[in-house]
């Protein structure tokens, strides 16, 4: 088998990868490069080619063009397989097995010694709090006990890389904070790389280091989540006061505005050219010589899903 | 270790109790009536038949019921509705996918999942003979002499069985991969179950076939390949022969007379020339659902 040596280690590597079905070009000549180590967000809107990015890494689709890498070997090999954890947005796993039994057969299947395999399902049962239920029925668990079935048994054979496509879909919310909780743990104590697809932004951003959007089977934006976020809220300030209008008025046509506007929620959105304190001033001398109350001033804290929401908007411009 | 696994979980999945209970009732019931029946017939009245005689028109008659039943019709429906989901109800119910996305050769899933149901069906075969023999020595008061005859006959029984069961799996196990609907795979194979049983039915089709078309048909005649690779097995047997009359009844039944009817010829295919070709669609079928699974995008 061979394999392909990269720079500064990377787990996931895609070049020129593409889908077609039929007509549809599902994923368009993506490129990834995703750090070993990394919790690298994955993040679309339905339709996207999340889902066939993902089935094809794992080696359940066949790359119309172009190649992937996981960790320097082919994507689909069997010694790719071995690296990668995988977990589908609905798992299906055998109903009428207890979960015991499903977990020893997958980690029996991912190629552990028997004693290894019983050792490794009991471990895991207890860390994802499964082991109460463990000679039952996977047939009769909720949507968030299979979801972390689904995650134990990607887990199992201690991948080196895990691939989860929405793991916290249909699950309540201490069900959602407690598989991102285990994610972090595994990503802090273990060093997995975790290549993660989530609707759910708000929790993704807080377990992510870097993101990919993808529209259309191609990549809007790749880049860590700090780095984006600087990018987009360079020099935009949130203005809110007792008397927004006032405000807008006495600054609008000064020189170092860029962009100012007021939005729906009676906040004002400025961006300056420059040097942000001449428009901090001006707004400070409007609010005490009017007698305005100010309620808000402070540079736009951008999150994933604002990232997310220009991103998307800014493609479907171009 | 993945054969292994998946064979140990597909011959868990197969041993439902009333699924392996209506296969032996099954098999039981047609060979025990009939043989029972006749059993009545060649010793209540006087057909001025010897017991040598009987056992051999007894043994004749359980053969024949073996190639048309046991080992026929209900062994190819058996392993064909097993088979049928094998793969097909995997990719619909989406549990291929987490396997297939372990580091697993494909084959080996196929491979488990066969051997698992040959092991299966064999198992309920032996069980389905041995009880057959025993409930016809004991409640008909079979004789011991038919009876040890018929044991004897176990080893070439199961071994063409076995055969049958190898093709009808490995033929179901192509569809089973190449399509999702089991209703669809069922219905082909169930075809192919005709094809082989009941090809007598196909004969009018042809109209009144040339000795040459017929020579030709005949290599594509399923019903004679398998009539003829039961014919090189139990001829194994140096303690029995199966009478002429009764290889005529076999012959008919599965409309593939070893001599040519209307004018007496041999037609040309072998006995072991049709039991290469059985193996050989085997292996083909087996080599083609690997092939197709390997292609397979879940």
């Amino acid at each position: 088998m061979w394999r392909c040596v990269t720079e500064d280690t990377l787990m996931i590597e895609t070049k020129g990868m593409t889908k077609v079905f039929g007509d549809l070009v599902a994923v368009n000549d993506l490129e990834l490069r995703i750090k070993q180590g990394a919790i690298h967000g994955f993040i679309g809107p339905n339709g996207a080619g999340k889902t066939t990015t993902i089935k094809m890494l794992v080696g359940l689709l066949r790359f119309t063009n172009g190649h992937g890498l996981i960790k320097g070997l082919p994507a689909g090999s069997k010694q790719a397989r071995q690296l990668i954890g995988y977990s589908p947005e609905r798992p299906s796993l055998y109903s009428n097995m207890t979960a015991k039994n499903y977990l020893f057969y997958m980690a029996g299947l991912s190629g552990l010694k028997k004693d290894e395999a019983k050792a490794r399902t009991n471990e895991l049962l207890e860390w994802l709090e499964l082991a109460k239920f463990k000679d039952k029925k996977v047939g009769g668990f909720s949507a968030g006990e299979k979801q972390r079935m689904s995650l134990a048994q990607a887990l199992v054979h201690h991948p080196e890389l895990l691939i989860l496509d929405e793991p916290t879909a249909n699950l309540d919310p201490s069900g959602r904070i407690s598989i991102i909780n285990k994610l972090k743990e595994l990503n802090s104590q273990q060093n997995i790389t975790i290549f993660i697809s989530s609707h759910i932004l708000y929790e993704l951003e807080k377990l992510v280091h870097s993101v990919t959007i993808i529209e259309k089977g191609q990549t809007i934006k790749e880049d860590s989540v700090e780095r984006i976020k600087e990018g987009f809220s360079q020099d935009r300030y949130v203005v809110k006061t007792s008397d927004n209008a006032k405000v807008m008025e006495s600054i609008k046509g000064k020189p170092y505005i860029q962009e100012i506007l007021l939005d729906a929620s009676d906040v004002i959105y400025v961006t300056c050219a420059d040097d942000a304190s001449a428009m901090q001033k001006d707004v400070l001398d409007v609010v005490t010589q009017h007698g305005l109350r100010l309620i808000h001033f402070g540079e736009e804290a951008i999150n994933l899903e604002d990232i997310y929401t220009r991103s998307i908007q800014s493609g479907r411009e171009q | 270790m993945g054969f292994y696994l998946v064979f140990k979980k597909t011959l868990k999945d197969m041993l439902g109790i009333k699924r392996n209970l209506a296969f032996i009732f099954l098999g039981l019931l047609i060979p025990f009536l009939s043989l029972s029946s006749m059993w009545y017939s060649w010793t209540s009245y006087d057909y001025s038949q010897t017991p040598s005689e009987i056992t051999q028109v007894a043994a004749d008659s359980y053969v024949v019921l073996w190639y048309m039943w046991g080992a026929g019709i209900l062994l190819a429906i058996t392993v064909s509705a097993s088979a049928a989901g094998f793969i097909s109800k995997e990719i619909t119910d989406g549990t291929l996918m987490l396997v297939a996305a372990k580091p697993i050769n494909r084959w080996q899933i196929i491979a488990g999942k066969l051997v698992a149901l040959l092991l299966n069906v064999m198992l309920l075969l032996i069980i389905n003979h041995l009880l057959t023999v025993l409930l016809l020595r004991v409640a008909v008061g079979m004789y011991a002499n038919t009876t040890n005859v018929l044991l004897k006959l176990t080893p070439y029984l199961l071994l063409y069985a076995f055969i049958c069961s190898i093709f009808f799996a490995a033929v179901t196990v192509v569809f089973s991969t190449l399509m999702k609907s089991r209703v669809k795979i069922m219905m082909i194979a169930i075809f192919l179950v005709i094809a082989v049983f009941f090809s007598p039915m196909f004969m009018p089709i042809f109209g009144d076939p040339s000795f040459k078309t017929r020579e030709i048909m005949s290599y594509f005649n399923l019903g004679r390949h398998t009539r003829l690779t039961y014919e090189s097995i139990y001829g194994l047997a140096p303690f029995w022969e199966m009478s002429a009359g009764q290889q005529l009844v076999l012959d008919i039944l599965s409309g593939t007379p070893t001599t040519d009817f209307l004018d007496g010829r041999t037609t040309p295919i072998h006995p072991v020339g049709s039991l290469t070709i059985l193996l050989a669609a085997s292996a083909s079928a087996m080599a083609l659902s690997v092939w197709a699974l390997n292609r397979k995008e879940l």
